[in-house]
């Protein structure tokens, strides 16, 4: 016990563990509610979904030749295939009701005001994000559902004006879903969109911890109470 | 006094208690993901196929004595969610009228395939010149045994050999 004190004290003094530690871990926060944790659940699902994703691409295959055999594979014949592939699926569901109910905590303290305007515009882009991933997930097991799913979701793009069809090829890689856009589709589901979502993640989560989280609003009676 | 003064300063504290527990519930949600996901990670490596098949190699008759011939077929495998085909070769290897025996091409070394060579009578491995003579049998080079032996039965002229599937 006393060796490993001072094993995890040397690491401690080499990393400025205490200031770490004041600013996040022991700073204050104003008395808060059940509500306040929608934020941190949220990143704790994020985090789920990069485990489970990274472990995915062990055995999914992008082609359309094999995407979907790649995922049978991973239900039926990979030890625990089913309940990593389950965590991710039923994670990413879950992903965009958390990030919603987070958002309605956040409007219905108003604590988007003053001096966390940015902390919301991030929120913004880090919803729009995590729809992303769900979009671009849900076409890999490359089933019927996904095809006609990714077919009326690129049409939508489609009919943007004037640039509608050009946005839709460049979203599908051509005029029709096909290998190319398996592959694309992919390349943001594991790449570009994660990497977004953790720069999003940690100048969100900076920000909370610079400027604190808000208090409650105070009703006026309670106001004489106090 | 001092039961007074232990109920005040209790050997762990609110705040310690709450840390401790935090750390281990934290570390049960790490092992519930980490436990099925090493399961998930080495899963191909537990489910090695450990079928046999005999496979028809071709007539002993065309094959020359003291002239090791190489024949090449093909295997179906089950790689993953592919079922796929490859190629392998073995040398059939006549000592005389009646004796014979099939060896594998592949060295016994690093497993890199190994070629006959009939001007110097030798197999010759080309990855790092390891050299065995026309039964199989190590002559010079890091390989260390002979190449390997497939089990064989003569069926109606034609050599079956055993293989993994
Ligand atoms: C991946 C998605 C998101 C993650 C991981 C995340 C994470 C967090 C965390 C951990 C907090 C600390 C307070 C709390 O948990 O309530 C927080 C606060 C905040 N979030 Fe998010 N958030 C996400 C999406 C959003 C969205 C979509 C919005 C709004 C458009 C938003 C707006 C805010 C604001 C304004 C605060 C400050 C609240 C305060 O100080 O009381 N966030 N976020
Ligand atoms: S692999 Fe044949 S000599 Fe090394």
């Amino acid at each position: 016990m006393e060796e490993k004190q001072n094993w995890l004290q040397w690491i401690a003094e080499r990393i400025g563990w205490e200031a770490i530690d004041k600013a996040m871990l022991t700073r204050k926060v104003p008395k808060v509610n059940w509500a306040f944790t929608l934020g941190s659940t949220t990143m704790f699902v994020a985090i789920i979904q990069f485990i489970t994703g990274i472990f995915l691409t062990m055995y999914y295959s992008p082609s359309p030749d094999h995407a979907y055999d790649s995922i049978n594979y991973i239900m039926n014949d990979v030890t625990l295939g089913w309940l990593i592939r389950g965590l991710h699926h039923w994670g990413a569901s879950i992903m965009v009701i958390l990030v919603f109910l987070h958002m309605w905590r956040v409007f219905y303290y108003g604590a988007y005001k003053y001096p966390r305007e940015l902390t919301w515009i991030l929120g913004t882009f880090l919803l729009l994000t995590v729809l992303a991933l769900g979009f671009t997930g849900y076409l890999l097991p490359f089933n019927q559902k996904s095809y006609f799913a990714t077919q009326v979701g690129s049409s939508m793009a489609g009919v943007v004006p004037v640039i509608g069809p050009y946005l839709k090829r460049v979203l599908l890689g051509g005029n029709a879903i096909g290998a190319l856009t398996l592959a694309r589709f992919y390349s943001w589901h594991i790449w570009f969109l994660p990497a977004l979502l953790v720069i999003l993640m940690v100048a969100h989560i900076y920000l909370v911890f610079r400027i604190g989280i808000s208090a409650p609003p105070v009703f006026a009676e309670e106001d004489e109470e106090a | 006094m001092h039961n007074v003064k232990r109920a005040h300063s209790p050997e762990v504290s609110r705040r310690g208690f709450l840390t401790g527990f935090i750390l281990w519930v934290s570390a049960a949600i790490g092992a519930i993901i980490t436990v099925p996901a090493l399961g998930f990670f080495v899963s191909p490596a537990n489910k090695i196929s450990t079928a046999e098949k005999w496979i028809d190699v071709g007539k002993l008759a065309d094959v020359k004595i003291k002239s090791p011939t190489a024949v090449t077929f093909n295997i179906k495998i089950k790689d993953g969610w592919v079922t796929s085909e490859t190629a392998q070769t073995v040398f059939i290897v006549r000592e005389d009228e009646k004796k014979y025996i099939v060896l594998s091409n592949q060295c016994t070394h690093l497993s890199c395939k190994v070629a006959w060579h009939p001007d110097k009578n030798e197999y010759i491995c080309p990855c790092h010149n390891g050299i065995y003579d026309m039964e199989g049998g190590n002559i010079s080079g890091p390989p260390p045994r002979p190449l390997d032996r497939y089990k064989t039965k003569l069926d109606n002229g034609h050599v079956f050999i055993l293989v993994k599937e």
